[in-house]
C-alpha cells in the first residue's frame, strides 16, 4: 500500500451537516484567517500554513500561506486524518511514516516532509477541518509550539462560529423584513373589502332598522380599529429596522406642540391645554414624524387626565438637543411600570382598568421615531401627581 | 361604440375586485374584470378600455409588469393606470410611477374615493 487514505468517520453525515452550517465552502478570502495562518508560521517556523475545510470529496483551503491551489482530493489530505480521532496530529518526517511515505503530497508539489495540523473541532463535536503547518523539511514542535497552534484553532473556531451567528441574524432579519411585507398585503386586501363594503352600505342605511344601523356602526369602527393596528405594527417594524424614510427639514418646534394641542382639543372639553417655552427654536428633523410623536404624547395625557386637570407641551434647548416635554396632572404611573411603557403592546394597568382605546403600540412607535432621529425619550411620573415625557432630538 | 367609459379593473382578491366593479357601475361606467395579470394585459388589448384600475400583487404578472407591457403597446400606451397598493411605502410607489402608472390608492380605501379618482382620469385629456 503506497500511502493509507483518511479513514471517513461514522458520523461523516451530521458532520458534513453541520460543515454546511458555517457556509464557509467556496468563500472569498477573509482577514481573520489569513490572519491566524500568518501568525501560525510565525510561531512554529515554517514556510507554509492553511486552514483547511474538509469537503465529502475535497479539502478546501478558507485561507493559505506558501501554498498554491484551493485544496485537493480528501483522499491524499493529511488534515483528513485528524477528522475521525479529534486529535492535534504532527508528522515530523513524512518520509519516515508509512502512512504519508508515498503521499503524491509527499512525493511531488509542495513536498511535504513536516506535517503539524490542530483540528477544528466545533460545538457539536465535529471537526470541520484543521489549521496546519507544512515544511519541506523534517521538523520537531516544541511542546508550546503545538500548545499554540491548539489555541489557534481554537480561535479560528470562534471566528467560524462569530461568522455564522452574524449570518443567522441577517438571515432573520431578511425573514423578518419579507414577514411584515406578507402581513401588509394578506391582511390589507380583506381589509380593504371590509371597509369598502361598510362604506357601500352606510349609504343605504335608510333602509335599515336602528339596530341594523347600530350594528354597521360597532363593524365599521372595528374594521377601523384593526386597519389602525396594521398601519402601527408595519410603522413600528419598519422604523424598527432602521427603514424609515425621513424626510429632514427645519421648522419651529413650536409649532408641533400647537399642532398636537389643537388636533386633540376635542378630546380635552374640561382640560387645560397649553404649549410653552421657546416658539423661535428650530430642528432639522422629519416633521411629520416628530409631530406624531408629540401628537401620541399629548393624546395620551389627555385621554390619563382627569375632568379639570391640565397638560401643558413645553419647548426648550438643551445644549445641541431640542427638548420637547409633554407634562400632565394625571393619574401618574407606578414606578414598576415606568420601563415597560415602550414595549410593544405594553399597556398601562390604568389604562386597560378604565377602558381607555389604544393598540399599546404609540410609545414604542414614538421611540423608535425619536431613535431614527439619534434622539432620546424618556419619563418621569408620580403617582396622584402626573407624567412628564420628555423628547430630545439633535438641532 | 357607445360614449360609456370602460373601465379595466385587475385584481385577484374576488370581493374587493366586485366592490370596485359595484361602486362604478353604479356611477354609470361600463367594468370589465381581470381576474390575474396576464387576463389584465390580454383584456386591455382586446378592449382597449378608458381607465384600468390595477392591483400591485396579482398571480402571473404583477401590476408593475402589467403597467409596463400597456405602456409599451400602442393600442394601450396612453390608457391611465391607477394602481391599488398594500404598500404605502414611497419606494413602492415611486416604483408603480416608473412602471408607467398615473395615480395610486393604498388599501385599504374609499370606494368613493378611488370612483373620484377615477372620474379624474377620465376628465384628463389624453
Amino acid at each position: 500500500m503506497p500511502f493509507t487514505p483518511p479513514p471517513i468517520p461514522e458520523d461523516e453525515a451530521e458532520r458534513l451537516a453541520d460543515l454546511q452550517s458555517y457556509g464557509i465552502l467556496d468563500t472569498p478570502p477573509e482577514q481573520v484567517f489569513d490572519d491566524l495562518t500568518l501568525i501560525a508560521t510565525a510561531i512554529c517556523g515554517t514556510p507554509m500554513s492553511t486552514l483547511t475545510l474538509v469537503d465529502g470529496e475535497r479539502q478546501w483551503f478558507k485561507s493559505r500561506v506558501g501554498v498554491d491551489g484551493e485544496g485537493d482530493p480528501r483522499d491524499v489530505s493529511f488534515c483528513a486524518h485528524t477528522v475521525g480521532p479529534r486529535e492535534t496530529l504532527v508528522v515530523e518526517d513524512a518520509w519516515r511514516d508509512s502512512r504519508f511515505a508515498e503521499n503524491p503530497l509527499v512525493l511531488g508539489k509542495p513536498h511535504i516532509r513536516f506535517y503539524a495540523g490542530s483540528p477544528l473541532v466545533t460545538e457539536r463535536g465535529h471537526v470541520l477541518g484543521t489549521i496546519c503547518v507544512l515544511d519541506r523539511e523534517p521538523r520537531r514542535l516544541r511542546e508550546e509550539q503545538v500548545a499554540a497552534l491548539d489555541a489557534l484553532s481554537r480561535q479560528a473556531m470562534q471566528a467560524l462560529e462569530y461568522r455564522r451567528h452574524n449570518r443567522r441574524l441577517l438571515e432573520l432579519d431578511a425573514m423578518k423584513d419579507e414577514f411584515v411585507a406578507l402581513v401588509s398585503h394578506e391582511l390589507r386586501t380583506p381589509l380593504a373589502s371590509i371597509r369598502g363594503y361598510v362604506e357601500e352600505l352606510l349609504e343605504q342605511t335608510d333602509s335599515m332598522t336602528e339596530t341594523q344601523r347600530r350594528f354597521l356602526a360597532v363593524v365599521a369602527r372595528n374594521g377601523a380599529r384593526l386597519n389602525a393596528i396594521v398601519d402601527d405594527l408595519l410603522l413600528l417594524a419598519t422604523a424598527q429596522a432602521g427603514k424609515l424614510d425621513l424626510h429632514p427639514e427645519q421648522f419651529a418646534l413650536f409649532e408641533l406642540a400647537q399642532e398636537a394641542i389643537e388636533s386633540n382639543l376635542h378630546l380635552a372639553d374640561s382640560l387645560e391645554l397649553e404649549a410653552a417655552g421657546d416658539s423661535r427654536l428650530v430642528v432639522e428633523a422629519d416633521r411629520t414624524r416628530i409631530g406624531q410623536v408629540v401628537d401620541n404624547l399629548v393624546s395620551n395625557a389627555v385621554k390619563f387626565t382627569a375632568d379639570g386637570g391640565a397638560v401643558r407641551v413645553c419647548v426648550s434647548a438643551d445644549g445641541e438637543d431640542a427638548v420637547i416635554e409633554v407634562a400632565d396632572t394625571g393619574a401618574g404611573i407606578p414606578a414598576a411600570e415606568l420601563p415597560l411603557l415602550f414595549s410593544p403592546f405594553y399597556r398601562a394597568a390604568g389604562a386597560t382598568n378604565n377602558g381607555v382605546p389604544g393598540t399599546g403600540l404609540g410609545l414604542a412607535i414614538s421611540k423608535a421615531i425619536v431613535d431614527a432621529h439619534a434622539g432620546s425619550i424618556s419619563v418621569t411620573s408620580e403617582v396622584g401627581k402626573g407624567t412628564t415625557f420628555r423628547v430630545s432630538i439633535p438641532r | 361604440m357607445s360614449d360609456t367609459p370602460l373601465i379595466l379593473v385587475a385584481d385577484d382578491d374576488a370581493d374587493l375586485r366586485a366592490l370596485v366593479a359595484y361602486r362604478l357601475e353604479s356611477a354609470g361606467y361600463e367594468v370589465v374584470q381581470a381576474v390575474d395579470g396576464q387576463q389584465a394585459v390580454e383584456l386591455a388589448f382586446e378592449r382597449a378600455p378608458d381607465v384600468v384600475v390595477l392591483d400591485l400583487m396579482m398571480p402571473k404578472l404583477d401590476g408593475y409588469e402589467v403597467a409596463r407591457r400597456l405602456r409599451a403597446d400602442e393600442r394601450t400606451h396612453s390608457v391611465p393606470v391607477l394602481l391599488l397598493t398594500s404598500r404605502s411605502q414611497e419606494r413602492d410607489v415611486a416604483a408603480g410611477f416608473d412602471a408607467g402608472a398615473n395615480d395610486y390608492v393604498t388599501k385599504p380605501f374609499s370606494p368613493a374615493e378611488l370612483q373620484v379618482r377615477v372620474r379624474a382620469m377620465l376628465a384628463r385629456p389624453s
